[in-house]
């Protein structure tokens, strides 16, 4: 809630959610702000704080992605196009952002979309938070002409001839609009549905290591693109030597003739900074990159740096026999292709159920000790649901004689078992009376099946079949 | 009878993988299965490194190449350095490959979904000199790629293994095509000997050796990898005559 | 009858078993089992509640033990009779004697020494050596007294190794024995048994991963259930009726046998004892010795020469004589100062006749018990008239009577809370509210009014699982002051380990 004094009188300049859900808004004089409200807290308005406080918010942003533009009063533009994947996607970056703000103590609202216009339009006034790729037209039709980025009193006249949504606007026919309001609302019309482009100056700070291309004449062609990324990784794993540092996330700019900027961006597993490694992996991002009518500017900044020790024994991989082979690099290239969570090792975890006794850990995580139970043979194929068969089996605990899988009758030869495994009581309740009978089965013709019985077949056991393949 | 290679010792491999580096494709390295009779057989006495192989396998529950998997952990046991296993779907189960040797530690996953992903994932690996070996689950393995799969292989010297998957018939007939892969096996289960005991050994293995280049294809009934990754003849037949079948025509891939 | 269970483990192996004996042989008679073998784990501490709880239920008692030996392998030790028991006592005095308090380290030379009359099953599964290896030295060792266990676990290839093993036996002439490995009475109790594992491992459930028990249904079964279970095994199942047999020792056949006094003068114990009876009286009554007092003493006498009590008055006299030697404040108490013969003898000093009280009140014929002689010594110089004992009667024939320190209502509540995962602050008001001893635990009314959730499952637990904890015993301590002597030496009769103040043992 702060307040600004206007023409000798005390005028809210702007409220917070609390406020404006009593009533209070912008213009409104301080002393009907109290009547209304009693015990208003005012504090008195800075502007130009403002605009320093809103630059270091941009700043904060960066993590989000490289490219991002303050947008006065209240606003910052980021531009996620590159960044968005590294998030695990745009709506988990949206509730990322927000949880960040709110531990700053920013209410925020946020909206992805296209558009810069378009965001703007549906942060403020719409009540979606990501436009599909190409319905920036559907998301602002139904806002109102306030949506837009128009002065006042643009929007007054707007209001006085009827237009009072967006989607009006766009049913008149666009000559005389521009005659009667001007040109302004034609361009912030066609900057929210994307008709028309829209250029962000992006906000980069200064003590981050950065290399730049400028180009007389424009480049678009792959081949171009990557001789430029391979001179602009050079120009920068210098800087980083210089500074004795490594990369563990490069942020790719690309400033279009039209000033639309694309950018790409890789994280990397351990700090690098060797050019002919960065330069492939930044290679493979060139297909998100749209030149358009050709690239003017080409930067590329280390947004994330780290001190690089001599002997960097992350990555150096335990290959048996003291065979030394550093697999960061493949472990980094197949990350930044297929996303890095796809990319792994399995490590042992000590469960007696077989679906909890693996689990996934980092390509490049130390070794730990743990290692599975030698004397328990296990099939080398797991079915990550095991599918219900019918078995016929003396009872209480004999292996099948005979069972049925997917309609096809097989007949036990041979059998061993059962191997009993509770289930983990303190896991939950349901796993208090479980007890699983495994038994390794072989069919007269050789093939071996790993089945189970999940409980007495009287008391509604069923049997399944869990794996097949045995070691 | 030829006369059969010297087991590679650990220490002439890694001499080897550093001469690659510097000059280039090597030819002629192998590794020997330990199995005289299907060594003796392969060229240069065992299964050749810095090559292309493919593995399909048989049975009832081929579709989802267990014991392919299998056999094809129990080569790569064997041989030092890292893995890259290019998965197709979630059901490899890593304890069953730690206990024929091939540690946990040693191999690095990739979800790929599809052959589109798998074969570039493949390739990656295969450029990454040191590596054990790569291996791929492929549902088509078409000329071209194979090719080039080859090709990677030969100039780092790192073997490139392909497990061949299907969910349908139609998938299934994809691996009849014609590759480059220099060797093609197909796992099939066996029927284990009846022993006094009860319960079950070690499973017993159909091994085909289904397209050998320079070679005539032949088959073997083995038991399946043991603790160290190794084939072994079936027990009752250790101390006799030959363990093959009478030499089975196997279909020419 | 088909079979006897010979492998039940009470939780006096502490923080294994997770059953008392009274459970683990209700359940026996339930279950139709005619005799349960206890072998808690190098310790016969146990067996005076096995015994009773046997006599309560009807189930017959076999006396064991299990040895763990430093080399890895185990073995199930049972005597057959009084002397075998004694030569066991002192095999575990040895090796706890070796290792310092609260272990116990035995190895097969020690075995060898202790062999006689003692049966032994062999534990095949977890052994160190190859099994081939241990079968022959049991066998070299123990004879025809040699068994080996065959136990099922419930794991891959169980056919192949009971067949193994059973060959291993045929091969060393050993013969086979069917086991249950015993660790609680009924199967619910297998989560207690977990808990107590992380407890003792000083870890948490969801962190304890392997090191926990396997769990291959350790509860006791029926003996049709036992013979289901081992369809190729019958002759070894129904073989734990031949080992039951030859065990004919019970626990009623232990006497306890008072150290007679050694003295110069040629009398015996009662002749001393009327002696110094006497001479106290003329001390006591300096004038002439009343007729009633005479009469009484008489008649004091006269029961102790036929109970055979003379030495244990005569130790007691003899203690406080050396207390009051060194001018250490001592005073009889209790039903002791129902006895002329303990105030003549300076032991009490009310004088009973004229108080008239009664002697039968102290010793009386029906009770076959010796009498409790409470005699309270001056604390600051109690370890002098301990020290003095030791001298006197020298250490093997005495011993501090050893206190079992049980689970209270609080410590079970903290420690089951932590080995499910509680935070401190939780478990610490859970057992903050129960105020001393209290087998109930605590009430979940009182669990609300501390604002804790009891919907959380993890609380429940920890309250269920308290509630069976309380009155587990955790590890034996000393008594603050009770003394056994003996006549015969007393690691014969049971066990006897060092304590943790110098000197002392128990």
């Amino acid at each position: 809630m702060t307040a600004l004094v206007q023409s000798r009188r005390r005028v809210l300049a702007s409220v917070d959610e609390a406020a404006a859900s009593a009533g209070l808004s912008p213009g409104m004089t301080v002393t009907h702000a109290q009547s209304l409200v009693p015990d208003l807290t005012v504090f008195d308005a800075r502007p130009d704080h403002d605009e320093t406080d809103l630059q270091k918010l941009s700043l904060w942003c960066v993590k989000y992605s490289p490219v991002v533009t303050p947008n006065p009063p209240d606003g910052v533009f980021i531009d996620v196009a590159g960044s968005a994947h590294l998030f695990h996607g745009e709506a988990a970056l949206l509730e990322d952002m927000c949880a960040f703000l709110h531990t700053l103590g920013i209410s925020a609202r946020a909206a992805i979309s296209d558009t810069p216009g378009c965001s703007w339009a549906v942060a403020r006034y719409g009540d979606a938070k990501i436009v599909s790729p190409g319905r920036s037209s559907e998301a602002v039709a139904s806002l109102p002409v306030a949506a837009l980025r128009l002065a006042p009193q643009t929007i007054a006249s707007l209001h006085d001839v009827g237009i009072d949504r967006v989607a009006h606007l766009c049913s008149k026919p666009r000559a005389s609009l521009k005659l009667r309001f001007g040109g302004e609302v034609l361009l912030r019309l066609d900057q929210a549905l994307g008709s028309a482009a829209e250029a962000l100056p992006s906000l980069i700070p200064p003590e981050v290591p950065r290399a730049e291309c400028n180009f007389a004449e424009p480049i678009s062609t792959p081949e171009d693109l990557k001789r430029v990324i391979d001179k602009l990784c050079e120009d920068l794993c210098a800087d980083l030597e210089a500074r004795g540092v490594g990369a563990r996330r490069l942020d790719l700019v690309f400033v279009r003739v039209d000033n639309i900027t694309q950018a790409a961006r890789i994280g990397l597993s351990r700090p690098y900074r060797e050019p002919v490694h960065l330069g492939k992996l930044l290679a493979e991002k060139l297909d998100l990159i749209d030149p358009g009518l050709g690239i003017e500017t080409a930067t590329l900044i280390a947004s994330w740096v780290e001190a690089v020790t001599e002997r960097q024994t992350v990555g150096r991989h335990i290959g048996t026999d003291g065979a030394d082979v550093d697999v960061s690099q493949l472990v980094d290239t197949l990350g930044v292709r297929l996303g890095q969570n796809k990319v792994f090792r399995l490590a042992p975890v000590e469960s007696a159920l077989p679906e909890r006794a693996v689990r996934r850990v980092p390509a490049l995580h130390p070794p730990q000790p743990l290692e599975w139970p030698s004397k328990l043979p296990r099939p080398s194929r797991l079915f990550p649901h095991p599918e219900k068969i019918e078995a016929v089996a003396e009872l209480p605990d004999h292996p099948p004689r005979l069972f049925i899988w997917r309609n096809i009758r097989h007949r036990v030869a041979k059998a061993d078992g059962p191997e009993r495994i509770h289930g983990e009581w303190w896991v939950g309740e349901s796993e208090t009376n479980l007890i699983r009978d495994y038994y390794r089965i072989e069919t007269p013709d050789g093939t071996r099946f790993w089945v189970f019985r999940d409980g007495a077949v009287g008391q509604g056991g069923h049997w399944w079949l869990h794996g097949v393949g045995e070691a | 009878m030829a006369p059969a290679s010297p087991p590679i010792a650990i220490a002439d491999l890694r001499r080897w993988l550093e001469r690659t580096e510097n000059h280039g494709p090597a030819t002629g390295l192998a590794l020997p299965f330990g199995v005289p009779d299907l060594d003796v057989h392969l060229p240069n006495g065992g299964l050749s490194l810095g090559h292309l192989h493919e593995v399909i396998e048989g049975g009832p529950a081929s579709e989802y190449a267990g014991i392919a998997a299998l056999f094809v952990a129990g080569i790569l046991a064997r041989l030092p350095g890292p893995v890259l296993w290019c998965l197709r779907g979630r059901d490899l189960f890593a304890p069953a490959l730690a206990r024929i040797g091939l540690h946990h530690d040693r191999v690095i996953y990739c979800e790929t979904w599809n052959d589109r992903t798998v074969l570039p994932a493949m390739e990656e690996g295969l450029r990454c000199v040191g590596l054990a070996g790569v291996v791929g689950e492929l549902t088509s393995l078409p000329l071209t790629a194979s090719r080039r799969l080859q090709l990677c292989a030969g100039q780092s010297g790192v073997t490139a293994l392909v497990l061949r998957r299907w969910r349908n018939t139609t998938e299934k007939k994809l691996a009849g095509e014609p590759n480059a892969a220099a060797t093609r096996w197909r796992i099939t289960p066996a029927p284990s000997p009846a022993t006094g005991f009860d319960g079950l050994q070690r499973q017993q293995w159909l091994v085909e050796l289904l397209r050998l280049r320079g070679g005539e294809p032949r088959s073997w009934v083995l038991e399946a990898c043991n603790a160290k990754g190794h084939l072994t003849l079936p027990a009752a037949l250790a101390d006799g005559p030959m363990a093959t079948q009478a030499p089975r025509r196997a279909v020419a891939g | 009858m088909s079979y006897v269970e010979l492998q039940a483990t009470t939780h006096f192996s502490f923080l294994r078993g997770a059953s008392s004996a009274e459970e683990l042989f209700s359940a026996a008679a339930l279950l139709g089992i005619q005799a349960l073998g206890v072998v808690d784990r190098n310790s016969l501490a146990g067996m005076v509640r096995a015994h009773v709880a046997a006599k309560v239920t009807g189930v017959r008692l076999i006396v064991g033990c299990r040895l763990d030996l430093q080399c890895g392998s185990s073995l199930l030790v049972y005597p057959t009779d009084r002397l075998a028991y004694g030569r066991l006592c002192r095999m575990l005095t040895v090796g706890k004697e070796r290792a310092g308090k609260g272990k116990c380290h035995l190895d097969w030379r020690d075995v060898e020494e202790w062999n006689d009359g003692l049966l032994a099953v062999l534990l095949p599964d977890e052994l160190t050596a190859p099994l081939d290896e241990e079968l022959h030295k049991l066998r070299r060792i123990f004879a025809d007294r040699a068994y080996c266990a065959l136990s099922r676990r419930f794991l891959p290839d169980e056919a192949q190794r009971l067949q193994t093993n059973a060959n291993a036996a045929a091969r060393a002439k050993v013969p086979t024995v069917v086991t249950n490995d015993v660790l609680y009475h009924c199967p619910t109790r297998r989560m207690l048994q977990d808990v107590m594992s992380c407890i003792r491992l000083h870890t948490t459930i969801d962190n304890a991963g392997f090191q926990k028990e396997r769990h291959a249904d350790r509860f006791l079964k029926k003996p049709q259930e036992m013979l289901r279970l081992f369809p190729k095994y019958e002759a070894a199942v129904r073989r734990t009726m031949e080992l039951e047999a030859r065990c004919k020792f019970s626990l009623d056949q232990l006497t306890y046998t008072y150290p007679t006094e050694v003295i110069e003068d040629g009398l015996n114990a009662q002749e001393r004892l009327e002696k110094l009876t006497w001479e106290g009286a003329a001390r006591r009554y300096p004038d002439e010795l009343p007729d009633n007092v005479a009469t009484q003493l008489r008649h004091e006498l006269n029961l102790i020469e036929r109970m055979d009590y003379a030495p244990y008055f005569l130790t007691v006299e003899s203690i406080v004589r050396f207390a009051r030697s060194k001018g250490i404040l001592c005073q009889g108490r209790g039903s002791a100062a129902n006895s002329a013969v303990c105030y003549v003898l300076g032991v009490t000093s009310i004088d009973p006749v004229r108080q008239g009280l009664l002697f039968e009140r102290f010793v009386s014929e029906e009770r076959r018990e010796p009498p409790d002689i409470d005699v309270d010594f001056e604390h600051e110089r109690r370890e002098e008239v301990i020290q003095w004992i030791y001298e006197t009667y020298g250490r093997t024939r005495s011993a501090l009577t050893a206190v079992v320190t049980r689970y209270r209502a609080k410590g079970a509540v903290r420690e089951v809370g932590k080995a499910l995962g509680l935070p401190e602050d939780v478990t610490g008001s859970l057992a903050g509210m129960i105020w001393g001893w209290s087998k109930e635990g605590v009430a979940d009314r009182d669990a609300k009014a501390l604002n804790l959730n009891l919907d959380d499952r993890r609380l429940r637990l920890t309250l269920e699982l308290a509630k069976q904890l309380i009155g587990t015993p955790r590890h034996l301590s000393q008594h603050p002051g009770g003394f056994v002597l003996v006549w015969d030496r007393l690691d014969e009769l049971v066990p006897v380990e060092p304590a943790a103040m110098d000197n002392r043992q128990v």
